[in-house]
This record gives structure tokens, sequence and C-alpha cells, in this order.
């Protein structure tokens, strides 16, 4: 088991839309090459989750209802220059846009996306990641 | 007392006294002969009555001016209730000039509102000449002749005849004949908010006369009391636009975390539904990924629709920056590749009120492209040709018949339209043989100098 989980993407997911959430784990636990190391559900969780389970990609919606879904990801973004974040939400306007911007967060994708489309870009991100870091 | 009585009575009393005083001295003094005090009788008498008589005259002129002066100021009074009364500001304008109008008898009447830097005429209400007569007449008014001088100068200006007023520019065609005029500006703590224009006063014989100074005070009084009532109607619609703003805002939050998230579950739902049910027969497979597409297409719509709710920033930007601008908004809500190229130099030096609408046509542009246009890509460039600035949108979509759609009033190429023609600008839409649309919008060089 072990072995199998070590070629995988280790994903961490934040949303804190229950259907959404649920549905998201789901389909990328479907994904043989993917592995859902933690689902959060508000900030402080994802920023805990993400020390403790120290994954490779973050597939968050920042919109949260706590307020402070921005704040964390440029915490986590400072703490761990690795981790490779893909924003998920549904409505990214210009002032959303520049936070992003200035983050360094490059893969912005809006609800609604195709699932197959969510999964390559995904990969995509993930691969650039790796790339880079070579 | 009643004046004519006063009158007769200051007529019957001195001529009284001084027969009295006269009769009193023949008796004190039997010396007196009747013959002395007779001539001396009369001329006193002849005074006092020749005196009261012009005094009382006086005192007449001065009523008749009074109640004239006092019917006025009713008549102000009344005008000035009217417009306390209206919020709306279209109407608000509209009563201002009618009122103005009546209250000088005037046989025509204009407010020219200004635009926010109080330099040119915004907006042109006319009273007393027909729809048709304004329809003929094309454009606003430039404020280049007698009606600039009130813009710049901003002090009330009376011309007994415009035709030999050296600072007159003369008539557009089809305007009607003017002759007397009286301009007035409406200021509130030293802004010019517009300024009201009365031309050809009506005498009672319905001949055209100048206007006189009681007509400039007059209309001066009322001015201000316009100003007040335009000021508040401004502020009420600023509030009110500013409540609707937040109510967008917060429909749209609403939005954000109730409507598209829970569309986008449902369509992970049928998502996994796919999956489960594998292997099914295709005809369910295809009909839950036409279904999930439905839904998608659904969020697409949705959040367009917010975007159009949303203010635009366009206010202090640069063309190039505002560009960019609208560039990356579309492309954060949807596939579209947009691509921006911008003639490099000094766009700077570009007016605020042109750039922003030409970036108001250029997100009009875009907006249709992304919903209707069915386009993978975008471009937007922008050129400097010898005698004008050229901006064109070319998609790669599946194209329309400009013909047919221009009739279309839903799709804003109406709008594009229509803010071109304001603007002195040229718009075209070019169907590509290449497949998609082109909408090319070229400003003369002249308009930009304006």
């Amino acid at each position: 088991m072990e072995q199998t989980q070590a070629g995988r993407i280790r994903i961490l997911l934040a949303d804190d839309h229950p259907h959404v959430r649920e549905q998201l784990a789901a389909r990328l636990k479907r994904e043989p090459d993917f592995s859902v190391v933690a689902v959060t559900t508000n900030s402080v969780q994802t920023i805990q989750e993400a020390q403790l389970r120290r994954p490779a990609l973050l597939l968050m919606d920042p919109i949260m209802r706590d307020g402070l879904g921005l704040a964390t990801l440029r915490q986590v973004r400072a703490n761990f220059p690795e981790l490779v974040i893909v924003v998920l939400t549904a409505f990214v306007d210009t002032a959303l846009n520049m936070h992003f911007q200035q983050m360094g967060i490059r893969h912005v994708l809006t609800k609604g996306i195709a699932s197959s489309k969510l999964l390559a870009e995904l990969r995509a991100a993930y691969a650039l990641q790796r790339s880079n870091r070579d | 007392m009643q004046i004519h009585k006063l009158k007769r009575l200051a007529l019957l009393l001195p001529v009284l006294f001084i027969g009295g005083v006269l009769i009193g001295f023949t008796f004190l003094d039997p010396a007196t002969s009747w013959g002395m005090v007779f001539p001396v009788f009369v001329i006193l008498a002849v005074g006092a009555l020749g005196f009261t008589y012009w005094a009382f005259g006086l005192i007449e002129r001065r009523e008749v001016e009074a109640g004239w002066r006092s019917e006025q100021l009713a008549a102000l009074h009344e005008a000035a209730l009217a417009l306390t009364e209206e919020l709306d500001l279209g109407t608000l304008l509209q009563r201002v000039v009618d009122r103005a109008r009546t209250l000088a008898g005037a046989k025509y009447g204009a407010l020219g509102v200004l635009d926010e830097n109080s330099e040119f005429i915004d907006q042109f209400i006319t009273s007393g000449i027909t729809p048709d007569q304004r329809a003929q007449l094309g454009p606003l008014p430039r404020g280049h002749g007698l009606l600039g001088v009130l813009i710049k100068v901003g002090e009330s200006i009376r011309v007994p005849d415009i035709a030999t007023d050296a600072r007159s520019v003369g008539f557009p065609p089809y305007h009607p004949p003017m002759q007397s005029l009286l301009g007035v500006p409406i200021k509130f703590k030293g802004e010019i908010l517009g300024d009201l224009y009365l031309t050809n006063k009506l005498s009672s014989a319905g001949a055209v006369t100048a206007f006189s100074d009681e007509d400039q005070n007059l209309l001066e009084m009322f001015a201000s009391q316009a100003a007040i009532a335009i000021k508040n109607a401004q502020l009420y619609r600023q509030s009110h636009q500013l409540a609707l703003l937040q109510e967008r805002e917060r429909f749209g939050m609403d939005l954000h975390d109730g409507v598209i998230q829970s569309i986008y579950a449902v369509g992970l739902m049928l998502d996994d539904a796919q999956y489960r049910s594998e292997p099914g027969p295709p005809e369910v497979k295809a009909t839950i990924a036409r279904a999930i597409e439905g839904l998608n297409d659904v969020i697409r719509d949705i959040r367009n629709y917010i975007l159009d709710l949303r203010p635009q920033r366009f206010q202090g930007r640069h063309l190039p920056e505002g560009l960019e601008e609208l560039a990356r908004e579309v492309r954060a809500h949807s596939f579209l590749n947009v691509n921006v190229e911008i003639e490099s130099g000094d766009w700077t030096r570009l007016s605020p009120d042109i750039t922003v609408e030409i970036l108001h046509i250029a997100r009009e542009a875009l907006t249709n492209i992304r919903k209707h246009a069915h386009a993978s890509g975008v471009d937007v460039t922008l050129k400097r040709q010898p005698e004008a600035l050229a901006l064109a949108i070319t998609d790669n979509g599946v194209g329309f018949d400009p013909a047919q759609t221009m009739n279309n009033e839903g799709n804003g190429l109406r709008n594009m339209q229509e803010r071109a023609q304001a603007l002195g600008a040229k718009i075209a839409l070019i169907q590509r043989d290449a497949g998609g649309m082109s909408v090319e919008l070229l400003i003369p060089l002249h308009v930009l100098q304006t």
C-alpha cells in the first residue's frame, strides 16, 4: 500500500461548501494517480492539515465564510513554497485576481469547469512545479 | 384705509385748514380786506392740491409696482416650491426650464447641464420648441458662441438681439429664429451645475422684445432655487445608486455562495452517477454528459450576469491599462484566449472621458463575444493611423449577419453604435472570411484633440 502511495500526487482539498467538498473528494479519489490526504472545511483546519500532512498540492476555494481564505493562502504560500496551489472558486473578479497574482498563484480555475479539464489542470500544475524544481 | 379715500381726505383737509386759518385772521384783524385774503387763499389751496396730487400719484405708481412685484415673487415662490417636490432629476430639469420660461414670459427656454468639469454641455433640455423642431436640430450645441460665454464666464448675460452681438456664431440650419436672449448660470456653492437660457421675450401684444433688469433679477433668484433642487435631486440619485450597488454586491455574493456552488455540486454528483453507471447504456452516459454541460453553461451565464452587474472601474485609467484590465477580466471568466496588442507610444494625453468611452465600447464588444460568438480567441489591437485612432476587436467565433443583428436591441451592438456616435467615431462590424467577426472603431484625430 505504501508502495503505491509513493507515486501519487498528495492533495489537500479545502472547500467550505459541503456538497462541493464531498463530490470533489470522491472524484479525486477515483483517480489512480491522486491521493487525497486531507479534506478541510475552514481556513484554520487548512493550515493545520498543510502542516501535518505535507501535501504536494492544495486545491482550495479561498472564498470561505470565515473570511480568512486569502490570509490562509498567503500563509501557506509563505510556509510551504514548494506546495502547488490551485484555486477553484465560483467567481473571480479583478481585485481577487490581483491578490492571486501578488501571491504568485498561477492556477486559478472557476467552478463549472468540466471534471476532466479540472483533473488535467491539476496534473499540469503539478508537472510544471516538478519541472521547475528539477 | 383705502388709498383713494385717503387721497380725497388729503385734498379736502388742507383746503379747509387754509380756509379756516384765513377766516380766523380776518376775524382777529378786522382791517384785512376780503380782496387781499381771497387771492392768498387761492394760491395756497392750489399749491397744497398740486402737492397732494403729485405725492399720491407717486404712491399709486409705487403700489402698482409693488403689486406687480409681489405677483412675480408669488410666481417665483410657487415655481420654487414645484421644484422641491421633484426628486427625479430628468423631470426636475424639464420643470426648471418650463417654469423659468413662464416666469419671464419667454417664447423659448433651454437648460444646458454641464459635465462634471463644468466645461461642456452634457444635456440640453428645451422648452417651447416642438419635438420635431428639436429632432431637426441634430446634435447638442457645443457652446462655441453666446452659450459658451455663459459657461466660461459664469455670469448672467443679456442680449437684445442675438444676430448683432459680436460673440454670436450664428444658428445651425432649422434653428427657430431667436432674437433677445437672457442667460443665467445655475450655481451651487460656486460650482456651475448648468445654465438657463431664455430667448424671445414676448410683450403682452405678442411681439418679441428685450429682457429687462427685472426679468434678470427674477431669473437669477429662480436659478438659485433651482440649484438647490437640482443638487438635491443629484444627491438623491447618488444615494439611490449607492443602495442599488450595495444590493447588487450582496446579490453577487448570494449567487456565489448559494447558486453557483449548488449547481456545481449537482454537476459533480451527475459526474459521479455517470461513473457508477459504467458500463451502462451509452445513451445514459451521453444524456448525463449533456446535463453536466448544461449545468456548466448555467454557471457561466450566472457569472456573466454578475460581471455585468459589477460597476466598472475604468475611472482614472489610461487606455492601455484599461484594455489590459478588461482582457484580464474576460480571461478570468471564460476560456477565451485574449491577446492585447498596443502600439507603443504615449497614450496618457487622451482625455479621461474619451478613454472611458472607448473602454466601454471595448467592454461591450468583448461581452458580446463572450456571450454569443462561441469563440476561442480574441485579438484586441490599438493603433495610430495618420488621421485616426484605430481599435480592432477580432474574434474567431461563429460570426453573424451584421445587417440582421443591428436591429436587435438586446445584444449590445446598438449600445456600441450609440456610444461611438456620441463620441464622433466610426464603428464597423466586419465579417471575416476566416470566420468570426471584427469590430473596428475609428476615432478621428480631431475628436481626440477637443
